[in-house]
């Protein structure tokens, strides 16, 4: 967890020192915070595929969405 | 943000590229699972659905000319509502975005390179992905007119040398299945290539509008579900219906079979960079949607400035998406109803909201 969060952290900090000053520099005040927003959870997902921790995936929510359409329309054509 | 044109020829080279997509690696065991050895009438019957699918969407987007996807939204649904359903549709276009990525390590990492982390694949595929992105659609939409030569090319060399081998007694007995299960087929054939097409509404403001645009994309569609429909029947001549129901990865085991006269064979390392090549092009085109959606509704500046957090999120959520492929897998029903609903549902109810609206200011005007 700790070595994909500091390989990841330091990469992203890295770009978006680099990155960062030059929106600001022209003004850019919204595209900064949009660009800040999606880091966090870019470097949070990085850091996961790194240390080899799987969280259940968001995946499951069409099935829970869709399944019932699913058994609703196979039980109309009786399969 | 300079403006970006896209020719009629390449968009058409897209949308060849968008639908052949991913299909070459799964469209067969899909089919084949559920119509058997019938998968190849199911895609004779799907494809004029497929046609009149993608000429809905290019009326669709007719009618709102100039306007992304997110414009559309908005005008139609006003403000919230509308960012709302713009937010469903961009969640829609990363997660497809991110699992082209993951089927590309996936096959890369079970078929080719077994040694090899997934993540390194997935690394290396997105950042060619976010390369696509930051570039721009021009010069991506011209890539794709290099490419295609040599992706036709080694499609049809796929096709012809495997037509040695093909045996028509595997397409029988025919017609054996009962309607539910044909259907099932049309509905896997139609949904990953011509309903996700939706993704075209963040590129139509790009494109030229020329006088045989329409007729090029049709002919480029129609092409594309063709190219399809040769796969699944070409995995249904050559391998017969149980072998390409348990193959994953049924065309890569297809071009594992070319053998022609004992010195040319093996070709399939070769064939393998035509997949990769048309899963590209599918994961960059929505990526590309999903950048330029957020750029749109957040009416940001510049749509370079986001390549980097995309990439990490595209690459983090490659990994996050499924355990593994087989999960991926069973998720495909679910999936194709969701296409069904982003694609015609709710595009269908904003275009007849649209039209009602515009007769009711008509009515009030005269």
């Amino acid at each position: 967890m700790l070595k994909g969060l500091f390989l990841f952290g330091t990469l992203a900090a890295v770009v978006a020192a680099w990155e960062l000053p030059r929106m600001l520099k022209k003004g850019w005040r919204k595209e900064a915070l949009v660009y800040l927003l999606l880091l966090i959870p870019g470097v949070i997902m990085s850091t996961f595929v790194v240390s080899l921790i799987r969280i259940p995936t968001p995946l499951y929510l069409i099935e829970i969405v869709y399944g019932p359409v699913i058994r609703w329309v196979s039980h109309m054509v009786g399969g | 943000m300079e403006k970006q044109i896209v020719g009629t020829r390449q968009f058409a080279v897209l949308v060849l590229f968008f639908i052949i997509g991913d299909m070459l690696w799964f469209l067969p065991s899909f089919m084949v699972n559920a119509a058997e050895q019938d998968a190849w009438i199911s895609a004779l019957i799907g494809l004029p659905i497929g046609l009149l699918a993608a000429w809905f969407l290019f009326h669709f987007a007719d009618q709102f000319p100039g306007m992304s996807l997110v414009e559309i939204n908005w005008k139609v649904l006003g403000k919230w509502l509308g960012s709302v359903l713009t937010i469903l549709y961009l969640i829609a276009f990363f997660t497809v975005s991110a699992v082209q990525v993951r089927e590309v390590s996936d096959f890369i990492t079970s078929q080719m390179m077994t040694e090899t982390p997934l993540r390194a694949i997935s690394m290396l595929m997105t950042i060619i992905v976010m390369l696509g992105v930051w570039s721009g659609i021009e010069t991506f939409a011209r890539t794709g007119e290099i490419f295609i030569l040599l992706f036709v090319f080694m499609f049809l060399l796929l096709i012809v040398m495997l037509l040695p081998q093909a045996k028509v007694e595997n397409l029988l007995p025919m017609m054996r299945h009962s309607f539910a299960s044909m259907a099932e087929g049309v509905v896997y054939y139609i949904s990953y290539s011509f309903l996700e097409m939706y993704v075209f509404l963040m590129i139509f403001p790009y494109v030229k509008r020329t006088a045989h645009l329409f007729r090029d994309y049709m002919l480029s569609v129609l092409l594309g579900g063709l190219a399809i429909f040769l796969i699944v029947t070409i995995s249904l001549l050559v391998l017969g219906p149980f072998l390409s129901k348990f193959h994953l990865f049924a065309t890569y085991t297809l071009a594992k079979k070319i053998s022609l006269g004992g010195f040319l064979d093996r070709l399939e390392a070769i064939l393998v960079v035509n997949f990769i090549l048309s899963t590209y092009f599918k994961a960059t085109l929505f990526a590309f949607a999903f950048v330029m959606g957020l750029t749109r509704m957040f009416k940001l500046k510049d749509h370079r400035i986001l390549t980097f957090p995309v990439g990490l999120m595209i690459f983090g959520y490659s990994y996050l998406v499924s355990p593994n492929i087989v999960v991926l897998n069973s998720i495909t029903p679910a999936w194709s109803l969701w296409d069904m609903t982003n694609n015609p549902v709710i595009l269908v109810l904003i275009y007849l909201i649209h039209k009602l609206r515009s007769r009711k200011q008509q009515g009030n005007g005269a």
